[in-house]
């Protein structure tokens, strides 16, 4: 195989046609921002009503009669229930604290004892948010000795389910939208690259270069462009991020580029972008030289 | 080697050629002639797989213009060369690059490269440019390049489209006679041209074309 010819064509490429290579890693740059910013508005949208969801999941209130151990078994249970993601065990006294934050009046100032019993609040993990599955689970729940009851409410939470896969959906339709905006973007800039190209292209078909040889360099120089694009990004929200840090005096608590997920998944869509672009490009256009 | 059977072929707004017939054996130096628009190209880009006729059928090697496959195409024309008036060299590297260029494609070692290039410079007489970009050479020069790039893997045919036709009579000749000393070495020429009196200096078995049709051939 001709495969270091290809990789030397491809990275050199870009000394052939200067200007076009920067638009399109401009280009490509700006697509991968508006991709993760949405993502990113996206997600903490999602974020949001899945907690508020959370708080509907299920609650279990322990009989006021409920010995030590038996509270401890119970949370020991649903611990290491399959699916369950949070416990948050809520003592009679934060009880207390809660419902005045709730509606504002204190209980002592209404009843002489505290009403309300000890109780544990459950999340689930996004596979396990599924009604039957979670009426499954209060149902045993209630088997539980010093358990007085447990909460579920179906309705609120079915509603929220709805709202988070419509959420889902059109969030993820958006994204894809703007993907195939990026790709149909970046190939045209990439097009100018190989108008730039052409006599290479010609010389190429004439010497009796196969298609493959032909085109590889163009996708090769794409993910070049995809990874300088992601450098760029990297670097415009690193200073956007010491920006906001110098001019607020806030201390960001998560800086995006902390994340090895968020840096890796940056890099590969734009390596994808800047093939894909270069893959549409070449093909619409190595056909018309002749 | 090469046939011609009852080809024509119409471009979109007319023109082209019409039944035309002939054939070419290995080794043989073979002029086409003919007025402007004649078809001289027409028949070399047929050749070359370029173009297709719309009836009839080219044959070159084992190759038939109405069988051969896209991915095949590659394949014939590294077998067959190809050189132009305008040269197309590729100005971004110098001369021993260009002429590496068919033998890079095919995956060829980079020693073998260096022996099989130096050897082409040689014999087009091109060994002290090697290092010279297109740009800096004269035209007789950059057709000696072109030259050398389409021999450098040994095609059974080179087909040559008015090689001539930017360079002064001595120059020119020169070309003509590095063509003869190519095709002295087993390689089959097809040379389209105007100049009549520069052929005359190398009579050769010459084909007349004119208004897309064949009127003939000349023997010398
Ligand atoms: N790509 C094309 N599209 C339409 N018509 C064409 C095309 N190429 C050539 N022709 C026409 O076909 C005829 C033959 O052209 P061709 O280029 O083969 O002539 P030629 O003999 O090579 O002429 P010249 O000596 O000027 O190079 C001409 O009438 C020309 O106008
Ligand atoms: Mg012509």
């Amino acid at each position: 195989m001709n495969l270091s010819f290809i990789f030397k064509e491809g990275l050199s490429g870009f000394k052939r046609a200067k200007f076009p290579f920067i638009v399109s890693v401009v280009t490509l740059s700006i697509c991968l921002t508006l991709i993760g910013v949405s993502i990113m508005i996206g997600d903490n949208i999602f974020g949001y009503f899945r907690e508020v969801q959370s708080d509907f999941d299920v609650q279990m209130f322990y009989n006021p009669q409920a010995s030590n151990s038996e509270q401890h078994a119970a949370l020991e249970y649903c611990n290491t229930y399959p699916g369950v993601m949070t416990t948050v065990y809520i003592s009679r006294n934060e009880a207390v604290a809660l419902f005045q934050e709730e509606f504002g009046e204190n209980i002592f100032d209404i009843l002489k004892d505290n009403p309300f019993p000890a109780s544990v609040r459950i999340g689930f993990d996004r596979y396990h948010q599924n009604v039957g599955y979670i009426s499954g689970f209060k149902a045993s729940l209630e088997q539980l000795p010093g358990i007085e009851t447990v909460t579920f409410h179906k309705a609120l939470f079915l509603k929220l389910t709805a709202i988070l896969r419509v959420l889902t959906m059109v969030g993820g339709a958006f994204v894809l939208l703007l993907f195939i905006a990026s790709v149909l973007l970046t190939s045209n800039t990439i097009k100018l690259i190989i108008l730039a190209r052409f006599d290479w292209i010609e010389t190429m078909r004439l010497i009796g270069a196969s298609d493959f040889t032909i085109r590889s360099p163009f996708l090769l120089e794409g993910a070049f462009q995809g990874i300088l694009g992601a450098i760029l990004t990297l670097g415009a929200v690193h200073g956007v991020e010491a920006g906001i840090m110098k001019l607020t005096n806030l201390d960001l608590n998560s800086r995006l580029m902390q994340f090895p997920e968020v840096i890796i998944l940056l890099f590969t869509t734009g390596i994808i972008l800047g093939v894909l672009g270069s893959y549409r490009a070449v093909r619409r256009f190595i056909y018309m030289v002749v | 080697m090469i046939t011609f059977k009852d080809v024509s072929l119409r471009y979109d707004r007319g023109a082209g050629v019409k039944n035309i017939n002939f054939s070419v054996q290995r080794g043989e130096f073979i002029y086409l002639i003919g007025p402007s628009g004649a078809g001289k190209s027409t028949l070399l880009r047929m050749l070359f797989m370029d173009i297709f006729p719309n009836t009839g059928s080219v044959q070159v090697d084992h190759f038939d213009s109405n069988t051969i496959k896209r991915r095949q195409i590659p394949k014939l024309r590294q077998k067959v060369g190809m050189i132009f008036q305008d040269y197309k060299l590729l100005d971004d590297r110098d001369v021993f690059s260009n002429v590496a260029l068919p033998l890079q494609v095919i995956g060829v070692s980079t020693r073998e490269i260096e022996r099989r290039v130096t050897k082409t410079l040689e014999e087009v007489g091109l060994t002290h440019r090697r290092l010279y970009y297109p740009s800096e050479l004269s035209g007789g020069e950059q057709q000696r390049v072109s030259i050398a790039r389409s021999i450098a893997k040994d095609p059974l045919v080179l087909l040559a489209d008015e090689p001539t036709g930017n360079l002064d009579m001595g120059v020119a000749l020169e070309i003509l006679n590095l063509l003869w000393r190519v095709n002295a070495k087993g390689t089959a020429v097809i040379m389209a041209t105007h100049n009549i009196e520069l052929i005359k200096n190398r009579p050769s078995r010459t084909f007349r074309l004119s208004h897309g049709e064949f009127k003939g051939e000349l023997l010398p």
